[in-house]
């Protein structure tokens, strides 16, 4: 059975996701120098990076399930025990 | 670390685990006699791992017991600066989807067991491998260091000095290598299961413990607007550069890390290993994360630290906790107990990849090939013995100088990451200029680490990787040729390469 293999570093478009969620990652978007605003005892600027690190995380699952096959269905399982 | 529920009961549940693991290593051995018949058997398990055991074990040995204890202190001190703790541990999965769904491939095809074998198959090259083996068993060495001494700090806690330290160190350190001995990677795993959850639910107890008797996030913010403003302000300038170098050196360090690249190797399959990465990139908030809560919440407990005491905040927070009831009282002591297996799965982890460097890598390629797994097994074990009596005269008598140098690891590390992952994707790569980039940039490492340059900002490890990289690049470039060496992906393909062979 002849499946098309997909692996995660052949899908640039995969890359460019990773790379924006990278550069939303470091909190430099947000005002210096001002009072931090509050919410529930939280910085906001903390909860909207947790908010990216979700969104990481997300990313990281869907990639996974959806562009990583590179196993040949059939060997799988047995192994070479 | 003075803790109010020290003593004999602290005794009794290092003894509880210790006997456990102890059984774990006996049972997995009555299980798998023929552990010792193979390299792959003996230090991937037999490459049948399920998602379950290799989660935890990928689990394991990438979470502390140091996480618990010195993220919680950090989060205390800097406040939400050390957020980024989160976030760096899944950028160590996103690392892996870079080099992991080949790689696996590669070592069911090719039959490899270290990281170095990898290199070996991919370069041919014995300067290659040679420095890839000796970055890799150094910065093995000094993290296998970092645990020893963590034991011990562990053990003088918990014990509250009723038994002096190091027979609690030599205790946890023998029961490791008994059970290492006996089931090998199986039994790391299988133990790393154990000490895992125990770490786990130690820590929620922690959490709500602190929710219960001191306060939540609100009554923390509170507390540190009144005492120290600067800990809620967002990072910046330098405090930026850290954030996004902790990111990538990290995520790239820890993610190849040998101990770690092994643990892919001993997959079942590809199902399971997939499954075990996903679980996690969810893993850092329910353990960083909470972690990083507690260091926040600390506040509303002790507000006024000083950095030395701050050392010790989980300690105190844990002390005043256990005395609110008994369910409390156990709660920490298995905490604390928790915390010294957690650093226990994380140093047997360390070993067995020592040990697997040196058998397969130094003592099966070079001093004696012809000699039986068996042989290697035995020589990778006793020598992984040396050099943790060596360590551990280390970690007892800490040398006044030279002291940096027990301190490398990371920075050093992610050294051979250009030669593993650039070298499955790029035809050209050139053995001489990847030997030499690895080299320029341990060098560049270990001179700024020595010194305590960090030019702009940006950590040694990063410098090291940047140079390395160019020299790479560059080398390959000039004098790389796509004919003369076989690609990944060539390997990969059936009949096309004479040498689908094992890696010897």
């Amino acid at each position: 059975m002849q499946r098309e293999k997909r692996e995660p570093i052949r899908n640039y478009k995969i890359w460019i996701g990773f790379g924006i969620i990278f550069i939303l990652l470091n909190p430099w978007y947000f005002p210096s120098g001002s009072e931090p605003v509050m919410i529930y005892g939280v910085p906001l600027w903390a909860l909207v990076i947790m908010g990216v690190t979700v969104l990481l995380s997300l990313y990281i699952t869907y990639v996974i399930k959806f562009h990583w096959d590179v196993g040949d269905e059939g060997s799988e399982g047995e192994g070479d025990k | 670390m003075d803790l109010a529920f020290s003593g004999i009961s602290g005794i009794l549940i290092m003894l509880f685990y210790g006997i456990i693991m102890l059984l774990i290593g006996i049972i997995t051995f009555l299980r798998n006699k023929k552990v010792h018949s193979s390299l792959d058997e003996y230090y991937l398990g037999g490459r049948s791992l399920g998602t379950l055991v290799l989660f935890f074990t990928f689990f394991a040995t990438q979470y502390s017991g140091n996480t618990v204890i010195g993220y919680s202190a950090e989060a205390y001190r800097v406040g939400y600066a050390n957020l980024v703790t989160v976030p760096f541990f899944i950028m160590i999965v996103l690392v892996y989807l870079l080099y992991a769904p080949r790689l696996y491939k590669l070592s069911r095809k090719h039959n490899i067991v270290t990281p170095v074998d990898w290199l070996q198959l991919r370069f041919r090259s014995k300067a290659v491998s040679m420095l890839g083996a000796i970055i890799m068993l150094y910065a093995l060495g000094n993290f296998l260091l970092e645990q020893l001494i963590a034991i011990g700090q562990g053990v003088a806690g918990l014990t509250g000095g009723t038994v002096p330290y190091q027979v609690g160190v030599i205790f946890f350190i023998t029961i490791m290598i008994i059970y290492g001995w006996l089931g090998g990677m199986r039994s790391v795993a299988y133990t790393d299961t154990m000490q895992g959850i125990a770490l786990l639910v130690g820590v929620f107890m922690l959490l709500i413990g602190t929710i219960l008797y001191f306060g939540g996030l609100p009554e923390a913010g509170d507390y540190i607007r009144a005492y120290s403003p600067e800990n809620l302000g967002v990072p910046e300038g330098i405090g930026l550069v850290t954030w996004s170098n902790f990111l990538i050196l990290v995520g790239f360090g820890a993610a190849v890390y040998p101990n770690a690249i092994q643990r892919i190797f001993s997959a079942k399959n590809e199902r399971a290993l997939k499954k075990s990465l996903t679980q996690m990139a969810w893993m850092p908030f329910l353990t960083a994360g909470v972690v990083f809560v507690i260091g926040i919440l600390a506040y509303t407990a002790f507000p006024d630290l000083s950095v030395a005491e701050s050392e010790q905040v989980v300690g105190m927070m844990a002390s005043v906790i256990a005395n609110e009831n008994i369910i409390f009282y156990v709660a920490m002591i298995l905490l604390f107990g928790g915390i010294i297996a957690a650093i226990v799965s994380t140093a047997d982890s360390v070993l067995l990849t020592f040990s697997s460097i040196i058998s397969k890598d130094l003592y099966g390629r070079y001093i004696n090939p012809e000699a039986s797994d068996n042989k290697k097994i035995m020589v990778g074990k006793v020598l992984g013995v040396v050099a943790v009596a060596f360590l551990l005269v280390i970690a007892w008598n800490p040398p006044a100088t030279l002291y940096q140098v027990f301190v490398l690891k990371l920075e050093i590390l992610v050294q051979v990451a250009p030669a593993i992952i650039l070298g499955l994707y790029w035809k050209r790569s050139h053995a001489k200029s990847v030997f030499t980039g690895m080299l320029a940039g341990t060098l560049l490492a270990a001179f700024f680490t020595f010194t305590g340059l960090k030019p702009l900002g940006i950590f040694s490890g990063i410098w090291g990787l940047m140079l390395n990289l160019v020299v790479y690049t560059v080398g390959s470039f000039i004098f790389g040729t796509v004919s003369s060496t076989e690609s990944a992906q060539d390997m990969l393909e059936e009949n096309k390469v004479p040498s689908a062979q094992p890696v010897k």
